[in-house]
C-alpha cells in the first residue's frame, strides 16, 4: 500500500507516466499547459512589478533594463555565463546525487574544500605552464571536493548517518578550515589581510575567445553530455537511477548500495570541488573567506528545477545567472535595492514551480 | 517538464527585450551635463541622485534638498563645474548604525555639498565574482570613481582595474601598499580605528575596576587586531595591569552570539568592552546594558543603543577620506593611498554625555584630553599593531 | 589557559544559563520542524520563518511598546511564511526543497527591504528585552534554581511548547494523524484523514514555533533588529531534527547540546589567552558542528531502526495512481 508514494515522487518522474501522458495529450492540451505556464510566469512578473513600483521604480522600465542588461550585449552575456559556470558544474553533480535520492546539502562545503586544496596546489606546485597547471589543479580540486563528499557517503554507508545532517554541518566545518588556512598557513606572506597570495599566471583561467567568461564554463558544458551518457548508458548510471527508485530492490538485485551511495557522494562532491577550484583560478584569483556567495545552495534549486536532467541544469543555471545579473542592472538603472531583487528572484523560482506544476497537471 | 517553463520565461524575456529597445535608445540620448572623460559619454539618463534608494523618510537634516542636475547653475566654487560621479558598494545595510551607515553618510555628505553624483549599492555581494559583476556595471556605464567599502573588494578591483584605465577604483584595505592590489587607477583607503581605539582605551582604563577588558571581533583581520591592541595599550597607560579577553565570532551579523560572548567575558571578570564588527557591537552593547557595564560604539555613534552604558563611540568621519579622493580626481591627482587620520578629521571619539554606568577617573579623563590633543596635532603616534609578528 | 574560568564552580551556573539562552531560539524552530517532518513535509523554509518572525516581532514591539504583542506578531510572522509554504507544498504540491529555499530568500530579502524602507537611515529606537521572571521559591534554590526557574518568560513558554508538541505527537488523535500523514499518507487517506489538512496544520505549527524562535532573539534578547539577525539558526535547526531522530524531546536535547557547546566555545576562546592562543579559534567556532556530527554518528551507529518518516518530502496527491 505504500507503493503509490514512490510512484508519485516528482523527483523521479516515471518516464512511462510521461509517455502515457504524451500519448493521451493532444496538441490542444499541450497548448493550454503552455498557456497556464505562461500565466504563472506572468503572475511572477506582475507580483515583482508591484514590488518594484513600491520601491519607487518603473516596473516596465525595470524589466526592460533587466533584459537589455543581461542579454543586450556580448559583455552582458559574458557576465551571465560567469554566473552560470559554477551553478552548472555543481548542479550536474547534485543531479547525479538527487537522482540516487542521496540528499547532498553539502555542495557548499565541498566547493570550499576543492577551492582550498586546489588553490593551495596552484599556489605552491612548481608548474609553469597553463596546459599542465590548470588540468592538474582541476583534478586536485575535484579530488578534494570528492573526499569531502566521501565523508558523508562513508558515514551513510557505514553507520546509516543521514546525509542531510552530515553534509549540512560539514559546510560549517569546511568554512572554518578555509578561514583558518588563509589566516595562518596559506596567508600571503607579504600581504596584510587574511587572504592567500594571488595565484600564479599559469593557474589563471583564460577567457573564452570573444567573451569575457573564463573557460571553466566550457568544462561545465563539456561535462553535460558526459553526465548524460554515464547516467543513461553505464552500469553506474543505471544502478544510481534504480537506487533512486527503490533502494531495497536495488540491493536485492545484488548492487552494494552502500558502496554506490559513497560513490555518488564522491562524484557529486568532485563536481562541487571542481567548481570551487575553477572559481579560484577564474574570478576569485586568490583564496579568501568569501569564495562562494552560496553557490552550493543555489545549485540545489538549479538541479531540482531542472529535474536532474543535465541539459535542464544548464538552462536553469543560465536563468538564475540572468536573474542575478538582472538584479544588479535594475539596482543601477532604477535604484531598486539589491535585497528587493533577491525577493524578485525568489518569486520567480516559486512561480516557475507553479507554472511547471500547473502545466503538468493539466495534461 | 521544467524546460518548458524555462523556455516560456525566456520567450517573455525576448518579447520584452524587443518591445523595449526603443526606450533604451531614447534614454541613452538623454542630455547630460558635459562629461569630462570619454568614458562618461555613455552615462544613461539623468542620474536621479541615488537619494531615492534609501527610503523617503530620511531625516530632513540628511536630505540634500534633492538636487536635480542643475547645470544652468555653475555655482561659485570650481568643483561644481565638473561633478565627480561616484558609485559605492556597501557590503551591508545602509542603516546598519555602523560600518555601512558611516560610509553611506560620508558619501551623502559629499553629495549634499554638490561635489558628487552618487549611486549606492547596499547589501552588495562580497565574493569577487559578485563584486566584479556589480562594479563592472558601473565601470561600463562610465562613472569616475568606484568605491568598494570592504577589504574583500581589493582582489576584484586589482583584477578589473586594468580593463578600465579611465575609471578610478578605491577600496578599504588599510594596507598602505602591502596587499598586492595596485595600479595607477587604484587607491587603498585606511581605517585608522586604532587612534580612537587607543583614546577610548584610556577612558576604559579609567573606568575598569577589574582591569579586564572584553573584546569581540567578527574575524581576526588587521584592522580588528589593531583596534583591540590599541585599546588595551590605551587602557594600560592608566592601568598598567590591564588585560584583555578576546573572542572571535566568525560572523559580522550574529548579534545574539556577540551578546553571549560579552556575557562570557563579563563572567570572567571583564567590565569594559570593545567590539570590532557591526552586529558584534550591537550584542555587546545590549549585554552591557543588561549588566550595567560599559562599552564603546563601533565606527558610528551607537550611544542610542544604551545611553547609560556607551562611554563613547569611535565614529569614522569617512566623508573626509572620500572628499580628498574626489578633490584629487577633480584635480587629476589621484593617490594610491589615503590615510585620513584623526589629525585630518578622519575619526572622532564621540563622548556620550548620558553615560552613567561607571565613572571615568579624573586622571584618565585628563590623560584622554592630553592624548586627544596630541593625536590631533600629530605629536603622538598610536602604534598600529596588526599582527603578532609585529 | 585558565580552565577554572570555564568549568570552575562559579562558572557552571552561568554556563548552563547561557546554554539555555543559545538553545531556545534554535530549539523552538527545531521542535516545530520535527512535527512538520513527521507529517511528511521537509520544510527548508525554517530560516525564513525565523527571520520573518523576528522582524514581525520587532515591528510590533517597536510600534506598540508591548513585548508580548511582539511575541504574538513573531508567531504570526513565522506563520506567514508557513502559509506560503503550505500553499506551495501542500496545495500546489510543488517541490518542497525548492519552495523552502526560495522562501528563505524571500524572507531575507523582504525583511531587509522593509527595514530600510520603513526606517531609512534613522535607526529605530531599540527597546528593552523582556525581563527575567523568577518563579517564586523555586528560583531561590541555590544552583539549579537560577538555571531552571529564573529565566525569561519566553524560556518557560518554549519549554511548555516543547512538552505540548511531544505530547500531541505521541498521545493525541491529531498526533496519530500527523504520523500517519508522514509515514503512509495513502493509508491515512483511506482511513478518512485529510492528509493535506494535517500537513498544512503541521507546517503552520512549525511556522509559529520558528517565528517564536525569531521573536525570542529580538524581544527576549537583543531589543533590536539587524539584517539577517537569525544568522543561520534555522539551518542548524533542520540538522537538529535529524539529530533528534524526529522525536521532539530528543530534538530539544540536541538544541541544548548545541547551545551548550556554543556557550562553552565562547568561554574557552575568552579564557584561552587572547588572539594568539595555541589552538586556532576557528576550531572552537566549529566545535558545536563537530560535536553534533560526532553525537549523531555515535547515536545512529547504535540505533537499529530508521526513524525517518517514510514519506518525508513526498507530496501526497489524493487518488493518484494508488496500487
Amino acid at each position: 500500500m505504500t507503493a503509490p508514494v514512490k510512484a508519485m515522487d516528482p523527483l523521479d518522474p516515471p518516464d512511462t507516466d510521461r509517455d502515457a501522458a504524451r500519448l493521451a495529450a493532444g496538441w490542444s492540451a499541450r497548448l493550454s499547459a503552455l498557456g497556464l505556464s505562461a500565466a504563472a510566469v506572468a503572475a511572477a512578473f506582475l507580483l515583482g512589478g508591484i514590488l518594484l513600483a513600491l520601491a519607487g521604480a518603473n516596473p516596465f522600465q525595470a524589466y526592460a533594463d533587466m533584459v537589455s542588461g543581461t542579454f543586450g550585449s556580448r559583455f552582458d552575456v559574458s557576465l551571465v555565463l560567469v554566473e552560470t559556470a559554477p551553478l552548472l558544474l555543481i548542479g550536474l553533480g547534485l543531479a547525479v546525487a538527487f537522482r540516487a535520492r542521496v540528499w547532498n546539502i553539502g555542495a557548499e562545503g565541498q566547493l570550499l574544500m576543492g577551492a582550498l586544496v586546489g588553490g593551495a596546489f596552484a599556489i605552491y606546485a612548481p608548474i609553469g605552464t597553463r596546459a599542465v597547471m590548470i588540468p592538474a589543479a582541476c583534478v586536485v580540486g575535484a579530488l578534494a571536493g570528492g573526499a569531502w563528499g566521501w565523508i558523508v557517503g562513508f558515514l551513510r554507508a557505514r553507520w546509516s548517518v543521514n546525509e542531510v545532517i552530515s553534509s549540512l554541518l560539514l559546510n560549517y566545518v569546511a568554512l572554518r578550515i578555509l578561514e583558518y588556512t588563509i589566516r595562518k598557513p596559506l596567508r600571503d606572506p607579504v600581504g596584510f589581510q587574511p587572504v592567500s597570495e594571488t595565484l600564479p599566471d599559469a593557474a589563471r583561467l583564460p577567457d573564452i575567445p570573444g567573451l569575457r567568461t573564463h573557460i571553466g564554463l566550457l568544462i561545465g558544458l563539456g561535462l553535460i553530455p558526459v553526465v548524460a551518457y554515464i547516467m543513461r548508458r553505464t552500469p553506474f548510471g543505471f544502478h544510481t537511477r534504480m537506487m533512486g527508485l527503490n533502494r531495497d530492490a536495488t540491493e536485492a538485485a545484488g548492487v552494494k548500495t552502500g558502496r554506490l551511495i559513497t560513490a555518488v557522494m564522491v562524484v557529486s562532491g568532485a563536481f562541487a570541488g571542481l567548481a570551487g577550484i575553477l572559481q579560484v583560478m577564474g574570478p576569485e584569483s586568490r583564496l579568501t573567506g568569501n569564495i562562494s556567495p552560496g553557490f552550493g545552495f543555489t545549485a540545489i534549486i538549479v538541479a531540482l528545477v531542472a529535474r536532474m536532467r543535465p541539459v535542464g541544469v544548464l538552462l536553469a543555471a543560465v536563468l538564475i545567472g540572468a536573474l542575478t545579473l538582472g538584479g544588479d542592472v535594475i539596482q543601477r538603472t532604477q535604484q531598486v535595492p539589491r535585497v528587493l531583487t533577491i525577493v524578485i528572484q525568489a518569486l520567480f523560482v516559486l512561480l516557475i514551480l507553479v507554472a511547471d506544476k500547473v502545466g503538468r497537471r493539466s495534461r | 517538464m521544467t524546460k518548458r517553463s524555462v523556455v516560456a520565461l525566456l520567450a517573455v524575456f525576448v518579447l520584452l527585450a524587443s518591445a523595449c529597445g526603443d526606450d533604451e535608445a531614447a534614454e541613452e540620448a538623454a542630455p547630460e551635463p558635459a562629461p569630462t572623460t570619454a568614458a562618461v559619454a555613455e552615462e544613461p539618463a539623468a542620474e536621479e541622485p541615488a537619494a531615492e534608494e534609501p527610503a523617503a523618510e530620511e531625516p530632513a537634516a540628511e536630505e540634500p534638498a534633492a538636487e536635480e542636475p542643475a547645470p544652468e547653475e555653475p555655482a561659485a566654487e570650481e568643483p561644481a563645474a565638473e561633478k565627480v560621479s561616484v558609485a559605492i558598494l556597501l557590503p551591508c545595510a545602509l542603516n546598519d548604525l555602523s560600518w555601512c551607515q558611516a560610509a553611506y553618510e560620508g558619501v551623502k555628505l559629499l553629495e549634499s555639498e554638490g561635489l558628487i553624483d552618487l549611486q549606492v549599492v547596499d547589501d552588495a555581494p562580497f565574493d569577487a565574482q559578485g563584486a566584479t559583476r556589480v562594479m563592472s556595471g558601473f565601470a561600463e556605464e562610465g562613472v569616475h570613481l568606484v568605491i568598494g567599502h570592504s577589504f574583500d573588494y581589493g582582489a576584484p578591483i586589482h583584477e578589473m582595474a586594468p580593463d578600465y584605465p579611465d575609471i578610478k577604483f578605491a577600496w578599504q584595505g588599510s594596507c598602505g601598499g602591502f596587499c598586492g592590489v595596485e595600479g595607477p587607477n587604484i587607491a587603498d583607503y585606511f581605517m585608522p580605528m586604532h587612534e580612537p581605539a587607543y583614546l577610548s582605551g584610556i577612558l576604559a582604563g579609567g573606568i575598569t575596576e577589574s582591569g579586564i577588558i572584553g573584546a569581540n571581533s567578527g574575524y581576526d583581520i588587521p584592522v580588528c587586531r589593531a583596534t583591540v591592541e590599541a585599546f588595551l595599550l590605551g587602557a594600560q597607560e592608566v592601568r598598567p595591569d590591564a588585560t584583555r579577553l578576546d573572542a572571535f565570532l566568525g560572523s559580522w551579523i550574529d548579534a545574539a552570539l556577540a551578546k553571549e560572548a560579552t556575557a562570557a567575558q563579563a563572567e570572567q571578570g571583564a567590565d569594559v568592552f570593545v567590539a570590532c564588527g557591526n552586529a558584534g557591537s550591537f550584542g555587546m552593547i545590549q549585554e552591557t546594558r543588561e549588566r550595567g557595564l560599559s562599552s564603546f560604539g563601533y565606527v558610528y555613534d551607537e550611544s542610542s543603543l544604551a545611553p547609560d552604558n556607551v562611554v563613547a563611540s569611535m565614529a569614522w568621519q569617512i566623508g573626509e577620506t572620500y572628499r580628498q579622493m574626489v578633490n584629487d580626481i577633480a584635480a587629476d591627482n589621484f593617490q594610491p593611498f589615503y590615510d585620513v587620520l584623526m589629525s585630518a578629521g578622519g575619526f572622532e571619539v564621540q563622548m556620550n554625555l548620558d553615560y552613567s554606568a561607571g565613572t571615568v577617573s579624573a586622571e584618565a579623563m585628563e590623560l584622554f584630553e592630553t592624548r586627544l590633543q596630541e593625536v590631533i596635532d600629530g605629536t603622538f603616534e598610536v602604534p598600529f599593531i596588526a599582527a603578532a609578528e609585529g | 589557559m585558565n580552565w577554572g574560568a570555564v568549568f570552575g564552580a562559579a562558572a557552571i551556573i552561568p554556563l548552563l544559563n547561557a546554554s539555555i539562552r543559545l538553545a531556545v531560539p534554535t530549539g523552538l524552530a527545531a521542535v516545530g520542524e520535527s512535527l512538520c517532518q513527521r507529517a511528511g513535509v521537509l520544510n527548508l523554509s525554517l530560516e525564513g520563518m525565523m527571520l520573518s518572525g523576528a522582524y514581525a516581532a520587532f515591528l510590533a514591539t517597536h510600534y506598540s511598546g508591548e513585548p508580548w504583542l511582539g511575541v504574538a506578531a513573531g508567531i504570526g510572522g513565522g506563520m506567514f511564511i508557513g502559509v506560503l509554504m503550505a500553499l506551495f507544498s501542500v496545495t500546489l504540491k510543488t517541490e518542497q526543497v525548492i519552495n523552502g529555499i526560495a522562501l528563505v530568500l524571500l524572507a531575507s530579502g523582504l525583511t531587509s527591504f522593509l527595514h530600510v524602507r520603513l526606517f531609512g537611515v534613522t535607526a529605530p529606537e531599540r527597546f528593552d528585552p523582556m525581563q527575567k521572571l523568577e518563579i517564586p521559591l523555586l528560583g531561590a534554590i541555590p544552583g539549579v534554581g537560577s538555571v531552571l526557574f529564573d529565566q525569561s518568560p519566553l524560556v518557560y513558554l518554549a519549554v511548555a511548547l516543547i512538552v505540548v508538541v511531544s505530547w500531541t505527537l505521541h498521545r493525541t488523535q491529531f498526533g496519530l494523524a500527523v504520523r500517519a500523514a508522514g509515514d503512509r499518507p495513502g493509508a491515512a487517506d483511506a482511513a478518512g484523514i485529510s492528509v493535506d489538512r494535517v500537513r498544512s496544520a503541521a507546517i503552520l505549527t512549525s511556522g509559529a514555533m520558528a517565528g517564536l524562535g525569531g521573536a525570542v532573539l529580538v524581544v527576549g534578547q537583543l531589543g533590536l533588529f539587524a539584517q539577517n539577525v537569525t544568522a543561520g539558526r534555522g539551518w542548524v535547526a533542520i540538522a537538529l531534527v535529524i539529530f533528534g531522530r524526529w522525536s521532539p524531546p530528543r530534538v530539544a536535547a540536541g538544541a541544548f547540546l548545541f547551545g551548550f557547546t556554543d556557550a562553552l566555545q565562547l568561554r574557552i576562546q575568552s579564557a584561552s589567552g587572547g588572539i594568539e592562543s595555541d589552538i586556532p579559534f576557528e576550531f572552537f567556532q566549529a566545535l558545536p558542528y563537530l560535536v553534533t556530527i560526532v553525537v549523531v554518528v555515535v547515536a545512529t551507529a547504535r540505533a537499529r531502526d530508521d526513524a525517518q518518516p517514510e514519506s518525508l518530502g513526498v507530496p501526497y496527491i489524493k487518488g493518484a495512481r494508488s496500487s
